[in-house]
């Protein structure tokens, strides 16, 4: 019933320890408080008592307080021991999925949103922390509490008056568990309803433009108002079931109070028990009332830690990409031949049609290579065939005599170099951008690197240079700057193999020049280059063309142009249009 | 989402009067129904107060008095029946106060989202998606802690207090006394703990916003990483921040682990004293047994809501911090419209253009059109070529007077286009992007906006006219097809199409396209032709684009760059020129 559990056993038996600890003070904690209640009777049986011994009287306050002081210290280490282990618990848990998400392929992260992803980091580790640490507390407190109450009630008053006090309690435990349920349904009603919200309010914000264009701001205020309504109205629900929590409690509290004073009271003035052992025993039907709601706290929260719990094993069951196997020796770097695509199709996971289909051509090693055609032809995506993001379904691509996964992943992978379209860069400093691939590189290594992608004066100019923090807390870069960073970055290891995704696009035609003359002058590196820049094209030793993810045609800047009317004469005079009318 | 740390969380608050006031004003259509809850409250938590006094009779005058059993019976009924009373009046105030705290939220929500509606485009370009959400989801919803949590329970707090205060002087004076001897003890604690906590729970929150700071550029950086074998190091990093985190939280945790047995020690420590004093009362028949055994109970009661006060601090806090947030876009500028709107008869537009000498800048001084005087006659087909950055599509924008000019003005058959309604203007303009916004709704649905009511028949003529019904046609429930973010994908040409079908159903006066074919296929552009020469017949057309076959079509065309504009004379010269 608790399987979901089972992911955390090597924590659980390297630390139960402490947990047990914890448990103990817990239940120290729980024996003491049930004392006090006791000693309030035997005090009270001292006092009316004639003649008063104060001596004794002084004893038993004597031992109130040091209980008190007992239960203080217990409290202190239980908190310490089961809080501060979820707390390590919660930490570890959050190791070892940031891990495995580390490991997760491409195509994982095609299937879930950041978002989604940061609530299982976020909310779900803390529903799980919740469930092994304060509902602990809660649940040992309402096992033993309950059950030393009844121990000390029935020690007492005997068996027939507990009874009769304790008659209330299932009902309660019957109509809590009825009510958890209830309550944890709606609550689940209230969160969806304010994720339609929140969707609501991204869904207006990133089509303001729109909104503002077609003046829908009425009905779009409509539509937020019944989003918001609703889930208003789904709070309402959920109030309606919450609010009963505790006045239910309090009433069954009630009865057996009820039961007490009516029952307990005339046993007092028949003399069957004595007035001390009447306010200990009310004391003990106060005592219960607490874990009965605990009780019910910790259905809650095991049941959402539960949840939690198995939405998080769902993504650490997700296939790693192995970063083994392969041939290991293998290096890539030192196997002779050209890249070759044999027949390569791949679709997307869901899409309706094949990204790429049926290509096959050679991409001649130690040279440049440029990729084109338009949006959605599938460049990036023969890119990410290459860097092995995803597995074609049909068709291979070789590197000489042997099919690219005959390496293993991390020795192919260290002997390339990659440049997304969007010029991702890390919140750090310029330095570290640069040397993310080799963190230990030296200042020469990354200087050299940022002089290849024509980067070096600009970073010169920065408020630190090359120690300039960018990214979210640092300075804002430009396009150009972003992708020439991204540059350098793939060029730090000086990789065997260069894959460029669209790295002129933001650059002005003289850099870009420029910085494929610096390209040209790599030796023995393969590089394949995505671009739309005549310039590059003149540049490239060959060019292939996609269309719709076949090919359209390959051969160097001259063959292609040879051939009248086809896509890359338009492609060519389109750029050639831009160039000119700049200089126009 | 937004992860990124918010520099309000770290400062310090100050309790300004004003933003207290408007926080007030917007639960003052409410104060009955919060009145009543508080009434309701009172009365709750006097019946709350009476179970011990309830006690005391009993002890005092029945079980050890001179009471008879039946009278007992009687009174533990009458009491039974009240305080069921009680437990009902609770549940009705809670239900009243929650429900009340959500209005208000409500209402807060919708100005808030109708203020946005409203605000112009120059605010929303410095405010990233993020932070504007969360004012209307997480702040708003900050908020309602104020008016349930604070607002009707520190009332009650108090109350119950008072309450405790009244009954215990009332029983014994100086018993009373004894034990608020104990609340300078309790406020002494209370104050050390908020000193050592504040510090702790700020560490423990920055920690934390780096953490997920780190995991979502590690999710979106994702394939830099594996692609550069840097998972590794990533996690020896990630590991370090969570481990930093572990111990901020281990802090705050020992602060709290001290602090509340602290105050249980303290709650012990009053009923002994008491239990000592009393006890020599009591026994030199001062004081009856069952007025002891009253302020037992009560003691009880009377810490916990000392405890509370301390912690609703927390939530004021948090609760103010989001209210600033609220007001501050609350208080942003919003777009205006002339004191007298001209309205601007609809049909009758004929669409004449005049840019006269016209300077822009989104930021001071940094000029994106200088001095820019352009005429476009009424139905006129022209295009606008230039560089990435000339400033092309801040023409539309200011057409739209999405942004204001900063010099010269804009004239709209010789009318300046600020003395219109922005609303009937912006109606007068279609514009087809190269990136077409779609909501999460049907084709129906994204074509007519919901704001006009078409007929299937109606619906498909029009998108035959656009070109748009052949794919339509083929979608599995053609124009009930939920399409955008959540729905069925489309490429970018059946988007564009899709907006010009739009254009065609609301017929604006003047067409746009801004670059919307500049990364078109040859088959999808020679698709798209065919429904752009429609749009464009009867209405001034302006073409913002690059390609040579959009460049075709137009009967004029104009070069910007740098902020100035000219017309290309020898379009078909420098065509002619183009060698390869």
């Amino acid at each position: 019933m608790m399987n979901e559990f089972l992911t955390l056993l090597p924590f659980l038996r390297e630390h139960y320890r402490r947990y047990l600890l914890g448990v103990a003070c817990v239940l120290a904690v729980d024996f003491l408080q049930m004392l006090i209640p006791r000693l309030l009777g035997l005090f009270t049986d001292a006092l009316l008592l004639s003649p008063v011994h104060t001596g004794q009287l002084r004893f038993y306050l004597y031992l109130i307080v040091a209980i008190a002081a007992a239960m203080a210290f217990s409290r202190y280490l239980w908190r310490l021991y089961i809080m501060g282990t979820a707390q390590l618990l919660e930490q570890y848990l959050r190791n070892l999925l940031f891990q495995h998400l580390q490991k997760l392929p491409p195509a994982f992260y095609l299937r879930h949103r950041t978002g989604e992803l940061m609530a299982h980091l976020t909310n779900d580790i803390n529903a799980v922390r919740n469930s092994l640490g304060i509902s602990i507390v809660l649940l040992v407190d309402a096992v033993f509490l309950t059950a030393m109450a009844v121990f000390f009630m029935v020690t007492t008053v005997g068996y027939g008056l507990t009874l009769l006090a304790l008659i209330p309690l299932p009902l309660l435990a019957v109509s809590f568990k009825k009510l958890g349920t209830a309550i944890y349904q709606r609550f689940l009603g209230v969160q969806e309803s304010f994720g339609t919200l929140t969707e609501t309010v991204k869904e207006n914000i990133s089509g303001i433009r729109l909104v503002k264009a077609f003046a829908l701001e009425d009905t779009e205020k409509e539509r937020f108002s019944a989003a918001a309504a609703d889930y208003m109205q789904k709070n309402f629900h959920l109030y309606r079931a919450w609010g009963l929590y505790n006045p239910l409690a309090f009433f069954f509290a009630l009865l057996s109070f009820m039961i007490v004073v009516i029952v307990g009271g005339r046993m007092v003035m028949e003399g069957r028990i004595s007035t001390g052992d009447f306010v200990a025993f009310n004391g003990y039907v106060v005592l219960l009332a607490w874990p009965m709601m605990a009780a019910g706290w910790v259905v809650n929260f095991l049941q959402r830690g539960r949840a939690s719990m198995e939405r998080i094993n769902r993504l650490l069951q997700e296939e790693e990409a192995a970063a083994e196997g392969g041939r290991p020796a293998l290096d890539p770097a030192t196997v002779q031949g050209d890249l070759r695509l044999e027949q390569l199709t791949f679709r997307y996971e869901g899409a309706p049609g094949d990204a790429l289909r049926d290509l096959s051509f050679t991409i001649p090693r130690g040279k440049i290579t440029v990729l084109t055609g338009q949006i959605g032809s599938g460049k990036s995506t023969l890119l990410y065939l290459l860097l092995r993001f995803f597995t074609p379904q049909k068709g291979q691509i070789f590197l000489g005599e042997h099919p690219l996964e005959s390496f293993s992943l991390s020795a192919w992978r260290s002997s390339i170099g990659y440049l997304p379209q969007d010029g991702f860069i890390f919140a750090g400093s310029i330095a570290a951008n640069i040397s993310f691939a080799r963190p230990n590189a030296t200042r020469e290594e990354i200087a050299e690197v940022a002089r290849l992608a024509a980067l070096d004066t600009e970073i010169a100019s920065f408020p630190d240079a090359y120690d300039t923090p960018v990214g979210e807390r640092g300075i804002t870069l430009s396009g150009g700057q972003q992708q020439r960073l991204s540059l350098a970055r793939a060029l730090l290891p000086r990789p065997a193999f260069l894959f460029l995704d669209d790295p002129f696009s933001a650059v002005d035609l003289a850099t870009a020049e420029k910085i494929t003359a610096n390209l040209a002058g790599l030796k023995d590196t393969t590089i394949v280059l995505v671009s739309h820049r005549l310039q590059t094209f003149k540049q490239a030793h060959k060019i292939i063309v996609l269309e719709k993810g076949r090919l359209a045609a390959e051969g160097t800047h001259g063959e292609l142009l040879g051939r009248k009317d086809g896509a890359y004469l338009r492609l060519c005079r389109d750029q050639l249009w831009q160039e000119k009318i700049g200089q126009a | 989402m937004h992860y990124e740390h918010h520099p309000d969380d770290e400062r310090p608050l100050k309790a300004d009067p004003q933003l207290l006031r408007r926080m007030l004003a917007y639960a003052a259509p409410y104060r009955g129904a919060l009145l009543w809850a508080l009434v309701l409250t009172m009365a709750t938590t006097a019946l709350q107060l009476a179970q011990p006094y309830v006690l005391k009779i009993a002890i005092d005058d029945y079980i050890l008095g001179p009471g008879s059993a039946a009278g007992l019976r009687d009174l533990a009924l009458l009491f039974g029946l009240i305080y069921s009373a009680g437990l009902f009046l609770h549940y009705w105030q809670f239900n009243l106060l929650m429900g009340t705290g959500q209005r208000i939220v409500h209402a807060i929500r919708r100005d808030l989202f109708a203020h946005l509606q409203d605000l112009p485009l120059t605010y929303m370009d410095r405010n990233p998606a993020g932070r504007l959400l969360t004012r209307v989801t997480n702040d708003a919803e900050t908020l309602n802690e104020l008016y349930t949590g604070f607002l009707v329970d520190l009332l009650r707090d108090l109350f119950l207090l008072a309450g405790i205060i009244v009954i215990m002087l009332r029983l014994h004076t100086s018993l009373a006394l004894l034990t608020f001897s104990f609340i300078p003890l309790v406020l002494f604690a209370t104050l050390i703990y908020r000193l050592k906590a504040r510090p702790a729970f700020r560490e423990l929150r920055r920690h934390l916003a780096r953490l997920n700071s780190f995991a979502a550029e590690n999710i979106a950086g994702i394939r830099i990483i594996q692609a550069f074998l840097q998972e590794k190091n990533r996690f020896n990093l990630f590991s370090a921040i969570n481990e930093a985190y572990y111990r901020a939280g281990l802090r705050e945790l020992k602060v709290f682990a001290v602090f509340r047995p602290a105050m249980d020690l303290f709650r012990s420590l009053a009923l002994a004293t008491l239990l000592w004093f009393g006890s020599g009362s009591v026994m030199a028949g001062l004081l009856p047994f069952g007025v002891l055994f009253a302020f037992i109970n009560y003691v009880e009661q009377f810490f916990r809501p000392l405890n509370d006060i301390s912690e609703r601090y927390s939530i004021l806090q948090a609760a103010l911090a989001s209210a600033e947030r609220i007001f501050q876009l609350l208080d942003e500028q919003k777009e205006a419209d002339p004191p007298a709107a001209v309205s601007l008869p609809l049909n009758k537009i004929r669409g004449h253009l005049v840019f006269d000498r016209v300077w822009f800048a989104y930021q001071q001084e940094d000029w994106v059109l200088k001095d820019l005087s352009l005429e476009i006659k009424a139905g006129a087909r022209v295009a606008i070529t230039g560089p990435t950055g000339a400033g092309k599509t801040s023409l539309v924008n200011l057409l739209n007077r999405f942004y204001p000019v900063n010099r010269g003005s804009i004239r709209l058959d010789g009318t300046d286009i600020n003395l219109f309604d922005r609303r009937a203007l912006r109606q007068q303009i279609g514009t087809v992007q190269q990136e077409v916004f779609l909501f999460n709704a049907t084709v129906r649905e994204n074509i007519t906006l919901n704001l006009l009511n078409l007929s299937p028949a109606e619906l498909e003529v029009v998108a035959r006219a656009a070109g748009s019904y052949a794919f339509i046609r083929e979608l599995p429930e053609k124009f009930d097809t939920p399409v955008g973010e959540r729905g069925f994908t489309l490429s970018t040409g059946q988007r564009q199409l899709l907006a010009l079908t739009r254009i065609l159903v609301f017929n604006p006066s003047i067409f746009i396209l801004d670059e919307a074919t500049a990364h078109l296929d040859a088959y999808t552009e020679a698709l798209l032709q065919h429904s752009l020469a429609r749009a464009m017949e009867g209405r001034t057309s302006i073409m913002i684009a690059h390609r040579l076959s959009t460049l075709k079509m137009a009967e004029q065309i104009f070069y910007l760059d740098q902020g100035r504009i000219k017309e290309l004379n020898n379009f078909q010269q420098l065509l002619a020129e183009l060698q390869l």
